[in-house]
């Protein structure tokens, strides 16, 4: 499949459903793979200073998902509230801003963040509103006050593929 | 006030001597009211007798010259078909070539004269110290004089921008060549190429929804911060063809 960039700059537009997707599986990977990272850290450095081995919980225990959850909050919390964006999003080319366009506070990625898990817990409901609504907002974007939008340029990345074309040809 | 006529009596001369008053009759009292209308009339008499016999005279002078012209030109006509025309062929025929000989020199005179003038011009040019009069020009201050913003505020660059086939440049010239070696690394074709996918499918998506959900209504495409205006959803949605590129 070819999928070229469209001619106009897309930054500022609704994200659509499908790229908000892709970046969430990218960030659930990324999240899975981080906190298997933190574990081992921890673990390693608890060995340095103690001298003893610790044992992590299984992945199939309370304790680990409790662990996998808080340290979900704390990805998206901090990716949202730093920089507006998670890493599935950078790569994706989207990030999150007020409902009105503005700049996103601390305290309403905080808050998104604390709200996304509805979207789940509501079988998925909470999404629907990213494909059906007018405004691409899903539940946790309707109770933090946000949206998504595009962020990149779409018309460079065009300019860049009709030089490599000009070029190759 | 009313005079009389003998007001109107010029002033007596040492050549003619004033007549008695028994000789002029009686005078007899004119009131300025019966005096100024007769005047008006008699000068409104003499203007209209001579701007209509101007106007007579000037449409005699047309008419005049105009059967003149036409029975010159009947006269004319009459004498081409008559021997005297034939005679008048033959005088032209012989005295054609010494019309030529006339007109030769004529020519020559004229661009003579062409080259004179040009010679003329240019001696002028070097008397004139162009340069001098060049270098005392004060650039600066005319520069000074001119509002630059009162010109760009007139330049609708948004226009000028719009009509800038950009692709096309970047086809054509190595504009292409120098962003492609700033920023054509395999990690930016990775992520304009996922990119671009997800805006195509995103595309297909909400076009899909559009036609099922959104019958006829405006439908955002941006934020209100971010100026973007509403799109009509029964106009056909941008499409992204996933084979040969094109509008998302």
């Amino acid at each position: 499949m070819k999928a070229d960039p469209p001619e106009g700059s897309l930054a500022g537009n609704y994200s659509g459903p499908v790229t908000r997707l892709a970046a969430y599986a990218i960030d659930a990977f990324a999240i899975v793979v981080t906190y298997g990272l933190m574990l081992g850290i921890v673990a390693f450095v608890w060995q340095l200073v103690t001298r003893s081995d610790l044992v992590l919980p299984a992945s199939d225990t309370l304790v680990w998902l409790i662990g996998l959850g808080i340290w979900t909050f704390g990805y998206f919390a901090v990716s949202w509230g730093v920089a507006a964006k998670t890493v599935g999003m950078a790569v994706l080319g989207i990030r999150v801003v007020g409902r009105d366009g503005g700049e996103l506070t601390v305290r309403q990625g905080v808050v998104r963040a604390l709200a996304f898990p509805f979207s789940f817990l509501l079988l998925g409901l909470g999404f629907v509103g990213i494909v059906v609504g007018r405004e691409r907002r899903a539940l946790h974007d309707v109770i933090a006050g946000t949206t998504v939008v595009y962020d990149w340029d779409a018309r460079s990345a065009r300019l860049r593929l009709l030089t490599r074309q000009a070029a190759e040809a | 006030m009313a005079r009389t006529r003998r007001d109107t009596v010029p002033p007596m001369t040492d050549a003619s001597p004033a007549p008695e008053p028994e000789a002029l009759g009686p005078a007899v009292p004119v009131p300025d009211a019966v005096d100024e209308p007769v005047r008006r009339a008699a000068r409104a008499t003499r203007d209209a007798g001579l701007g209509y016999g101007l106007a007579v005279g000037r449409a005699g002078l047309r008419a005049a010259i105009g059967l003149g012209k036409a029975g010159a030109d009947v006269a004319l006509k009459v004498l081409d078909q008559s021997p005297v025309g034939d005679a008048a062929g033959s005088l032209a025929d012989r005295f054609g070539a010494a019309a030529g000989r006339g007109r030769r020199p004529r020519a020559g005179a004229g661009a003579g004269v062409g080259g004179v003038v040009g010679r003329v011009v240019d001696n002028v040019v070097q008397v004139l110290d162009v340069d001098g009069i060049i270098r005392q020009v004060d650039v600066d201050d005319i520069v000074r004089r001119v509002d630059v913003d009162d010109i760009v505020g007139r330049v609708d660059i948004d226009d000028i921008i719009s009509r800038v086939d950009v692709d096309g440049i970047v086809r054509r010239t190595e504009v292409g060549t120098l962003i492609v070696q700033s920023t054509g690394g395999i990690v930016t074709q990775v992520l304009d190429f996922v990119r671009s996918l997800g805006v195509s499918l995103d595309t297909v998506a909400e076009r899909v929804v559009d036609r099922i959900l959104h019958h006829g209504r405006l439908r955002p495409v941006a934020p209100v911060l971010l100026g973007r205006p509403a799109v009509d959803t029964t106009d056909p949605a941008p499409t992204l063809d996933l084979t040969t590129g094109g509008d998302a």
